[in-house]
Formats: structure tokens, C-alpha cells, sequence
């Protein structure tokens, strides 16, 4: 068992001086070239991801911004928007009342020239027919019967235009 | 008692004996070392490649044993 | 169902070895008996070669396992170049690329500050070559006496380690000269100690320097060898008892210590690289 064995040293070196070669040229150096590669890669991503949260996380904090912005805006021109409507309301119930008022009144003095332009006509007709009677009277002979019937006459004619005057008045 | 018993006696208590020491120093070794390991885990990587160390340091003085008692049966 | 097809395939294989190695003991029962474990570690050349020197090149089983372990790794190493061609990395390609930065991280990363770079592929390539080695001799091969299926390591011999241990010997010098030039010897000792003491540490030191390079290879060869005497142990007794109770305690028993050999092959690979990076580093960045 312990039988000095030199050329058994002679091939032990032999054959591991091979392996030595053929680990070194065959799997060592490209294992650590492909894991070098490897942890670069993995790096770069890392790197690339961290950039683009920070990429995304400066986008997010100014979408914010805008968005506070924006809203900010939007509750001004809601505001104002308001203030003008209620404004215009007021101004348009205003007008529409006046218009309304100044409607009335002419309607009103439109009445009142109706009703005079009636009455001052009346007047002359009534005055036109007390002429008309009385030349009628004095032209002929009236008998009794005549005159009873030429002052109904007038006066049916006289009530009925006097009436309607009067109803206007 | 003839030399071919005393050599195998020998032998014998060459091993026991040799193993005695390298068993109380692996002992006290794998304790420490595990002690360090629970004590620090971070560090347990470290502890593990020194701990080796130490016991193919300290497991040699068995194997000297072994040798020898190996020397004495087929050599001596 | 490609996964299960090729698990029965495996469980054939075992099956029929099994049976192929049983007919072997069964078949001459009584020499069988006669079990010397130590004829299990001896070498006979099985082709035999002219001695140039000292150096007798005969090819003994030893030399067979120290060729099939280059050979695995070649095997390997050429597999993994071959998987690195894909895009996305196969089952084989991580488990190699975890082998790897054990090798890398584990061993080298942890022990050495300086020239990592320079001294990785000889400690990963022991420590991978001495994984293989103690591996392949868990397996049984049909290279013992009358080509009976037995265990044997290469690395239990202790010239195999001898001479493995010599590589990082020359390496961890040739290191330090390299790195530190003719101040590396100098500075064995440490310069603030005193005259006299001083060269006695050196004396030590320089003793210290050849023990390590015979604990590394005594560290391993008496591991592996141990563990396979004991192996051995646990089969030849079954067949000393002569018992079927006893032959199947002793063989559950044998596949504990089995599985504890593997565990064993492995941490022996680490220790031994890791102790070549703590010797190559050491020399390298030495303390003044």
C-alpha cells in the first residue's frame, strides 16, 4: 500500500496538467466571459430601469403639477363663468321686466288715444245727428206719430253709439 | 508477545489515541464556529471557509495517526 | 414523460449492475473468504512500460482512474462550452455555472486578495480534478483483481496527492518569488524579531513549508483511503459473518457511510483547493 510509485507522480502530473489546459481554455474563460456578460447585461437593465422610474417618477411630479394647475384654472373659469351667468340672469330678467313695463305703458296710452279718438268722434256724430233731427223736424210737417218715431230714432241711434262710448270711458 | 502483536497493537492504540485529540479540537472547532455563524449570520459565509480550513488543519493530526498505524501493520 | 422514461432507464441501469456485480461475488464463493482489504489498494500494471529511471510508467489501475477523471472533465468541459452556445442557459449550464462560482466566489474570492485573476485556474482545476477524482471512486469499475468490480480512487495514493500536493508546493514559491522577488525568503521572518530568534523562525518556517506540502497530501490520500477501507470493511465483513441478517445490516450500514463518503470526496476537494489558495495567497501577500 505504501510501495514507493514515482511514475505513478509522473502521470498524476501528466494528467493533470491536461485538465489544468482543458478546464482553463474550454470551460473557465468562456463560463466567466458568459457571466461577465451576463452581470453586465443584468446591470444595464438595472441601470435602464432605474432610469426610467426616475424618468417616470419626474413625469409623474409633473403631471401633478399641471394637474393642480389645471384644476386650479378650471375652479377660476367656474367661478367666473358663474359670477357672469348670475350677472347676465340679472341683467335679462331686467330688461325683460322693463321691456315688459314699457310694453304696458304703450299699450296703456294706446288705450287711452283709442278711448279719446272714440269719445271725440262720438261727439260729432252725436252733434251731426241732432243736426240731421233738427233739420229733419224743421223741414217737414211733423205729425205726432212723425215726431214720436224721429226721436225714437235718434235716441236708439244715440243709445247705442253713447253706450259703446260710454263702456270705453 | 511477538512482534506481529505488538505491531498491531501498536497500531491500534496509534489510531485511538491519535483520533482523541483532533475529535476534541474538531469539537470545540464546529462549536465555536457554529456559535459565530448563529451569533453573526450575516458574516456565515466567511465563518463556513475558515471553519474548513480548520478542520482540514485539525483532521491532519488524525490522519498523521492513521499513517502511522497504517506504517506499522503493512511497512514496520 | 421524457423526465420519467429516462428515470426508469436509470433505475435499469443500477438494477442490472447490481445483479452483474452480485453474479461477480456469487459466482466463486469460496475465494471469496479470503478477503485482504490492503490487496484492494495494491497496483498491478496492467500494461506493462519501460522504466525511464526510477520512474516506472507501467499503466496500473491507478493510472485508468487518474485517465477517466481528465476524461470526465473533459467531457464536462466540453459540454459546458457546448451549452454556453444557447441563448437561455439548460439545467446543466446553471448547475456548472454553481460549481463554478463555488470555485470562484468560494474558494478563491474568499481566501486570496491579491492575484486572483493569475492563480484561479490552477485551484479551480484542482479543485475540480480532485472532485472528479474522489467521485469516480464511489463508482464501482471492473478494475480490481480478475476484473472484478471494485472501489478505488486515484487520490487514495499517495503519490497521486504527493505529486498534486508538489504543484501547489512549486506553485506557492514560484508565487511569492514571482510577486516579491529574492525578499520573499527574507521575509519568512519577520523583520522586528530579534537576531538569534529570527533565524530559528526562519528554520521553523522553512519547515513548516515542507510539512504543509506533506499534510496536503497525507490530508487527502488517508481521507479517501480511510474511507474506502472502511467501505471495504463493511463488505468483507458481510461476507466473514456468513450471515443474511448480518450481510443486510452491514450493507444499510455501507450505504450510510456511502452517502457520508460522498460528502467526504467533496469537502477533501475544498479543503485541498482552499488550502492551495490560503498557500499561493500567503506567499503572495506576505507580512513583513
Amino acid at each position: 500500500m505504501l510501495v514507493p510509485e514515482p511514475g505513478l507522480m509522473i502521470w498524476t502530473l501528466i494528467t493533470f496538467g491536461v485538465a489544468v489546459l482543458v478546464l482553463t481554455l474550454l470551460a473557465f474563460k468562456p463560463l466567466q466571459k458568459a457571466l461577465d456578460a451576463r452581470r453586465q447585461s443584468i446591470q444595464d437593465s438595472v441601470d435602464a430601469a432605474e432610469e426610467a422610474r426616475a424618468e417616470a417618477l419626474r413625469l409623474l411630479e409633473e403631471y401633478k403639477a399641471t394637474l393642480a394647475r389645471v384644476r386650479g384654472e378650471s375652479d377660476e373659469i367656474l367661478e367666473r363663468s358663474r359670477t357672469t351667468a348670475e350677472h347676465a340672469k340679472a341683467e335679462i330678467l331686467a330688461e325683460a321686466k322693463a321691456q315688459s313695463e314699457r310694453v304696458l305703458e304703450r299699450a296703456h296710452e294706446q288705450i287711452e288715444r283709442d278711448t279719446r279718438a272714440a269719445l271725440r268722434d262720438i261727439k260729432g256724430q252725436i252733434a251731426e245727428l241732432t243736426a240731421l233731427a233738427t233739420e229733419k223736424v224743421a223741414a217737414a210737417s211733423l205729425s205726432a206719430a212723425d215726431q214720436q218715431r224721429l226721436i225714437d230714432e235718434a235716441l236708439a241711434e244715440l243709445d247705442v253709439e253713447s253706450l259703446g262710448a260710454e263702456g270705453r270711458a | 508477545m511477538d512482534a506481529e502483536a505488538a505491531k498491531l497493537l501498536g497500531a491500534g492504540i496509534a489510531m485511538g489515541v491519535g483520533a482523541l485529540g483532533p475529535g476534541i479540537g474538531l469539537g470545540m472547532l464546529l462549536g465555536k464556529a457554529y456559535e459565530s455563524i448563529a451569533r453573526q449570520p450575516e458574516v456565515a459565509g466567511d465563518i463556513r471557509t475558515n471553519m474548513f480550513i480548520g478542520i482540514g488543519v485539525t483532521e491532519a493530526v488524525a490522519l498523521y495517526a492513521f499513517v502511522v498505524a497504517l506504517i506499522l501493520i503493512f511497512v514496520a | 414523460m421524457m423526465k420519467r422514461k429516462r428515470l426508469i432507464w436509470a433505475f435499469v441501469a443500477i438494477i442490472a449492475l447490481a445483479a452483474v456485480i452480485g453474479i461477480d461475488v456469487l459466482k466463486e464463493p469460496g475465494q471469496a473468504e479470503e478477503f485482504e482489504i490492503a490487496e484492494e489498494f495494491e497496483l498491478h500494471p496492467i500494461i506493462e512500460l519501460p522504466s525511464i529511471g526510477p520512474f516506472d510508467l507501467s499503466i496500473t489501475k491507478a493510472v485508468v482512474y487518474l485517465w477517466l477523471t481528465a476524461a470526465v472533465l473533459i467531457v464536462f468541459a466540453l459540454l459546458v462550452r457546448r451549452s454556453l452556445k444557447r441563448e437561455t442557459p439548460s439545467r446543466f449550464r446553471v448547475m456548472m455555472e454553481l460549481l463554478y462560482s463555488l470555485a470562484h466566489d468560494g474558494i478563491v474570492g474568499a481566501v486570496m486578495k491579491s492575484g486572483r485573476a493569475t492563480w484561479f485556474p490552477y485551484i479551480a482545476s484542482a479543485f475540480f480534478f480532485v472532485l472528479t477524482a474522489n467521485l469516480l471512486g464511489l463508482i464501482p469499475l471492473p478494475l480490481a483483481e480478475h476484473n472484478q468490480f471494485g472501489f478505488y480512487t486515484a487520490t487514495a495514493n499517495l503519490y497521486v496527492t504527493l505529486a498534486l500536493a508538489l504543484c501547489t508546493f512549486v506553485f506557492t514559491h514560484y508565487a511569492g518569488l514571482r510577486q516579491n522577488g529574492p525578499r520573499y525568503f527574507v521575509n519568512w521572518a519577520p523583520s522586528s524579531a530579534p537576531p538569534v530568534l529570527k533565524q530559528l523562525i526562519w528554520v521553523i518556517h522553512a519547515v513548516s513549508e515542507v510539512f504543509r506540502l506533506v499534510s496536503l497530501a497525507v490530508r487527502l490520500f488517508a481521507n479517501m483511503l480511510a474511507g474506502h477501507a472502511i467501505l471495504a470493511v463493511f463488505f468483507a465483513m458481510a461476507l466473514i459473518f456468513q450471515s443474511y441478517l448480518a450481510a443486510v445490516v452491514l450493507q444499510g450500514a455501507s450505504v450510510l457511510i456511502y452517502m457520508f463518503e460522498i460528502f467526504v470526496a467533496f469537502i477533501q476537494a475544498f479543503i485541498f483547493a482552499i488550502l492551495s489558495a490560503v498557500y499561493i495567497s500567503g506567499a503572495l501577500d506576505q507580512e513583513h
